[in-house]
């Protein structure tokens, strides 16, 4: 007969002697995180490598600490980097909405900025001056006195050739007419119609040349007005070069690396010239007053725009999106309202973190850029082409037809670094082609590391640097090791320890919690212990429930006696970050049939696809083990009693195998244990999730009664290694009063469950199977003969 | 003591140009300063109505290089036109300004019906650059006139021109340059400004009799007078010194002046400032 297991296979303790410290303080912090070589070094060779493509999916579970490891290692790989160029956006002149992209060492962009404010406020300054000047007032009074000059010399020669001929040029209302005059009057009709015919004719074809010279003239004034224009224009070009020259000049020779500043200072030159009346001095509007001069409508063209400024970094930057939205993502263009229309300029580009990360690195939550609208397509395409172009939406797919900016793209540089759970990293690859080119490393990061001495040594220096980090009380070796066993419990292993660091920290911080309440210096095991409790305490409102339930006998579950075909099996529940189980009730029946198995849960679309294959197991195994040369004259049902939810799981075959088999050999089970465990085609035991809780579910239950010293949990033995019981669990079963067995097959589970030996339990299966098999043929045989009768008759 | 001169009556005479608003406002401003009651005039050409008389009559319009015929109908409603919208940019100044301004058109032959005007005002204040007075005097005849023929003193207006200090004025010790320091004094004093004084180019002697005179007019002024004696009697010397004390308008005897009627004519015509010809 099999024996209970012994206490010290329940529970895998650290021992306290392995360390050397008394508390926490005297361990010197962690340098790296534990348990995740695969990943750092898939981290170093991403961050590395220089070459396209070679970007980064940290992928793993919540709560492993991957963010915090990832930017610290960022951080310290970017210190020794050199700081990226700044880059501006500056106006173009000649295409207004296709600013320029400028580039510049590192923390000069602002000092550009404030050079070309000093430009213009130096500008304002100078060129009014220099049309203030006594010349320039000579020169435009020269020209413009030789415009008058020119009309007036035509004019009067025009009036002087008309006096010749007796007529006078004279203003009308309209414009000009001529009048023939005669003692310095304009002739009276009497006295033109008593003038000679030849006379009047004279007058007539006088008056008609003046008239075409007059023409003439009017003709050629706006010409005259015109070249007149130009020459004051050109005036004034030369005064502008004259006083903005040496000012332009200056920047220039201090920008003489930067050939694109070059080329944007010479346009600056010409847009002055050309609007120049912007800086000759004129009162200014109310509207204007107060409002600083790089923000006045006439000079926000010349105003640089600082799109990355890396002053203030020591090495590369290191940027974390919180949220990756496209426009946060790839920057963006802003409009300001103006008079109920919106407008925008250069001035209005807005970076993204592209823009901040480049020349560094730039980590992103995948979730959450996949949740974005098109920020990850934003995010391919910047990195594919390796620049950064500023695209609305609207613009992108074609649904604003109006003329919006498109600012000169930026030359990308940067790794960008996704962090995401491994279900992401997988759909991505499988189904996103360009995924695969652009992320070329996967850094994965463990859940769980092997519990050797060496790790648990450690592990607890890694609880050290946790708690130096958070600011916690110093944890004395009890209590570091009672984390280092509840690590093992959350890794459901006691060879394992669990690296969800995150809730290690809680867990720590929590203790601190207990330990401050009652001013202690240390945290001790019992604080762990009180936290522990604590949590699970927060989080069992539903356990309490169902055990009341099963207590007052709503759910019913028998823990005492032997019933055939019935058998407790252990459900586990997951509730948040609490997981336990219950005890369901499994029943069986068997009759006459054709060797169908049905699994009620199934029929119902109640089961899933593994807990069915469980039960399609168990029916192969009975066919290959007892019906392997004769049909299985056999129909069974399978169900979980009381179960009103979805089922999963193969772990309780071996439960429901054993509760067919005590129905088709009419043996009770005892119903004082509980069984979980998967079984394969050969009946063989096979280890199975949440032993633990399972464990733990059922003494809980007996618990709630009292407990009689029979209740006990069958395991597979191949779980064994995961057990890290509840402390009363193993004084319990310390006490006899409870008792776990681990069995290897099918029939040491029935030889535990039902107290006979194996060899008299499938004796007698057998022989109820031999007999539904006759039972079979008789009624086979019945059914011809009243078959063939009924054909007979019919002919 | 001082011989005073009364400017009791002004009238400023307008035309169809675009610069009247600033020349009746000059005009205003200088009747207020000088508790003046204030005419303006526009004058119909009666030469433009006989010409629209004449059958082949043809007039070439603004923007149109090809003449077009004339008559008398259309001639009287476009002068309507011009009379209507004058009379009522003189009722806004005279709003504006709170200044009684008594609108009255005549027709007739301009130069004579200002001349004519003229015998019954105390000033006559036309602008320059307009259909009346053109920059060149070769051609107009009737700047010609106004200049020598008018009986009261004369203001020429540049366009955009305002009665401003300090005030300039000329002395030679003449009746008629009494008359133009006395009225200089008014001008200057309303502001306690300074006061520019012109003395011809004469020699020393007759310098300090001239300046004797002065001191002796301004005695009881209270004005700060600058004497300045001309290098020589040109209208390009009155302009530079003009510059020089950055003058703003000028008062200038007329007719027995130092200045010879030519280079009264060219200083009319190259001042930018307000000039009073006084008689």
């Amino acid at each position: 007969m099999i024996e209970p297991l012994e206490t010290g296979k329940l529970y895998t303790v650290c021992d306290i002697d392995q360390f050397s410290f008394d508390t926490t303080d005297q361990l010197p912090d962690l340098k790296e995180i534990i348990g995740q070589d695969r990943a750092l070094q898939a981290l170093r060779f991403g961050v590395n490598i220089q070459q396209t493509g070679y970007n980064l999916f940290v992928l793993g579970p919540t709560g492993l600490g991957k963010h915090t490891v990832v930017r610290e290692y960022l951080e310290v790989q970017s210190k020794d980097q050199s700081p990226p160029a700044d880059w501006v956006y500056v106006n173009n002149f000649e295409k207004p909405s296709q600013p320029i992209a400028i580039s510049l060492a590192c923390g000069r962009a602002h000092i550009f900025r404030d050079d070309m404010q000093r430009l213009v406020e130096d500008l304002c300054s100078a060129i009014p001056n220099a049309f203030e000047t006594e010349e320039y007032h000579l020169h435009t009074q020269e020209i413009e006195d030789d415009l008058k000059d020119t009309i007036e010399a035509a004019f009067n020669t025009l009036a002087t050739k008309a006096e010749s001929h007796d007529i006078r040029l004279l203003r009308t209302p309209h414009g000009f007419a001529f009048a023939p005059m005669k003692n310095n009057e304009v002739i009276k009709p009497k006295d033109f119609e008593k003038l000679t015919e030849k006379e009047q004719q004279r007058i007539d074809e006088a008056m008609n040349a003046l008239e075409e010279k007059l023409a003439s003239i009017l003709r050629m004034q706006p010409q005259w007005q015109r070249e007149a224009r130009n020459k004051i224009k050109a005036l004034n070009q030369e005064i502008v070069m004259f006083a903005s020259g040496h000012l332009i000049d200056e920047l220039k020779n201090k920008y003489l690396d930067n050939k694109i500043i070059q080329t944007y200072l010479e346009a600056v030159q010409q847009d002055v010239i050309n609007n120049l009346q912007d800086f000759r001095r004129e009162e200014e509007g109310s509207e204007q007053k107060g409002i600083p001069l790089m923000e006045k409508q006439t000079y926000r063209r010349y105003v640089v725009n600082i799109l990355v400024d890396n002053a203030k970094h020591n090495g590369a930057p290191v940027v974390f999106e919180d949220l990756p939205n496209y426009a946060n993502l790839v920057g963006a263009v802003e409009h300001t309202a103006h008079m109920g229309a919106l407008q925008t300029d250069f001035a209005l580009i807005k970076p993204g973190a592209l823009h901040r990360a480049n020349g560094g690195y730039l980590m992103l939550d995948a979730i959450k850029l996949l949740m974005q609208p098109y920020a990850w397509e934003g995010l391919k395409r910047a990195l594919s082409s390796q620049q950064i172009k500023i695209q609305s939406l609207g613009q992108i797919y074609s649904l604003i037809s109006t003329v919006s900016l498109e600012p000169e793209p930026i030359p990308l540089n940067i790794k960008v670094v996704l962090i995401g759970d491994r279900i992401l990293y997988y759909l991505l690859h499988a189904y996103d082609n360009e995924f695969k080119q652009l992320f070329k490393v996967a850094a994965d990061f463990d859940d769980r590391l092997h519990r050797s001495t060496e790790n648990q040594q450690v592990y607890a220096q890694m609880i050290a640097t946790m708690l130096s980090r958070h600011k916690l009380r110093p944890f004395d070796r009890s209590a570091v090791a009672r984390v280092i066993e509840h690590s093992a419990r959350m890794a459901n292993d006691s060879e394992k320890l669990s690296t969800y660091v995150m809730d290690i920290a809680d867990l720590l911080r929590e203790a601190d919690h207990y330990a401050s309440l009652s001013n202690q210096p240390v945290v001790h095991r019992d604080n762990i212990q009180q936290a522990i409790d604590a949590q699970i305490y927060r989080g069992d409102r539903l356990r309490e429930r169902l055990h009341e339930e099963i207590n007052r006998g709503t759910l019913m579950i028998d823990i005492d006696g032997a019933k055939v075909a019935q058998v407790n099996g252990l459900a586990v529940i997951q509730l948040g970050d609490i997981s336990f189980a219950i005890p369901s009730r499994i029943t069986a029946t068997a009759r006459l049939g054709d060797g169908e198995v049905i699994d009620i849960e199934r029929e119902i679309e109640l089961g899933g696809a593994i807990h069915s294959k469980g039960v399609f197991i168990l029916s192969a195994f009975l066919g290959e083990r007892y019906a392997k040369n004769r049909p299985l004259s056999l129909n069974a049902s399978l169900v979980f009693e009381q179960s009103y939810g979805m089922i999963e799981g193969d772990s309780a075959s071996m439960g429901e195998l054993c509760c067919l088999l005590s129905a088709l050999a009419d043996i009770p089970i005892k119903q004082s244990i509980a069984i979980t465990g998967s079984v394969n085609q050969r009946g063989e035991a096979q280890a199975i999730g949440g032993v633990n809780e399972k464990i733990e579910g059922f003494f809980d239950v007996c618990n709630m009664h009292k407990l009689s010293s029979h209740q006990a949990v069958l395991i597979p033995a191949a779980n064994i290694k995961h057990l890290m019981l509840r402390h009363d669990v193993i004084e319990a079963c310390r006490d006899g009063k409870f008792a776990v067995y681990a069995y290897q097959n099918v029939d040491e589970a029935m030889e535990i469950l039902t107290a006979e030996p194996a060899e008299q339990i499938n004796a007698k299966i057998e022989a109820r199977l031999v007999e539904l098999e006759e039972f079979h043929q008789i009624y086979a045989k019945a059914s011809k003969e009243t078959s063939d009768d009924d054909g007979n008759d019919k002919h | 003591m001082m011989e005073t001169i009364n400017i009791n009556h002004i009238l400023v005479a307008l035309d169809a140009s675009a610069v009247n608003r600033s020349i009746l406002q000059a005009a205003t401003t200088l009747a207020i300063n000088l508790n003046a009651e204030l005419n303006a005039l526009f004058i119909e050409d009666i030469n433009l109505f006989r010409l629209a008389e004449l059958p082949f009559a043809r007039e070439i319009v603004y923007g149109s290089v090809t003449g077009r015929g004339m008559n008398i109908a259309d001639m009287e409603r476009s002068v309507h036109t011009q009379t209507t919208r004058l009379r009522k940019l003189v009722e806004t100044v005279a709003q504006q300004s709170q200044k009684k301004i008594v609108f009255d058109v005549q027709r007739g032959d301009i130069a004579s019906v200002i001349c004519n005007a003229s015998r019954q005002t105390d000033l006559l204040i036309i602008g320059k650059n307009t259909q009346l007075i053109k920059q060149s005097l070769k051609a107009g005849t009737i700047a010609k006139t106004l200049l020598s023929s008018t009986h009261c003193s004369l203001m020429v207006l540049q366009h955009g021109a305002i009665i401003e200090r300090p005030v300039v004025v000329s002395f030679d010790g003449s009746e008629a340059s009494q008359h133009a320091l006395s009225l200089a004094s008014r001008l200057a004093r309303q502001d306690h400004n300074a006061l520019i004084v012109l003395f011809p180019a004469v020699d020393d002697h007759r310098y300090q009799q001239l300046n004797k005179q002065l001191t002796e007019k301004l005695k009881d002024a209270a004005l700060q007078a600058h004497p300045v004696r001309l290098a020589n009697n040109t209208a390009v010397e009155i302009l530079k010194v003009i510059k020089q004390y950055h003058g703003r308008i000028l008062l200038l005897e007329a007719g027995r002046s130092f200045l010879t009627d030519d280079q009264t004519r060219e200083l009319v015509l190259q001042a930018d400032i307000p000039i009073i010809l006084l008689r």
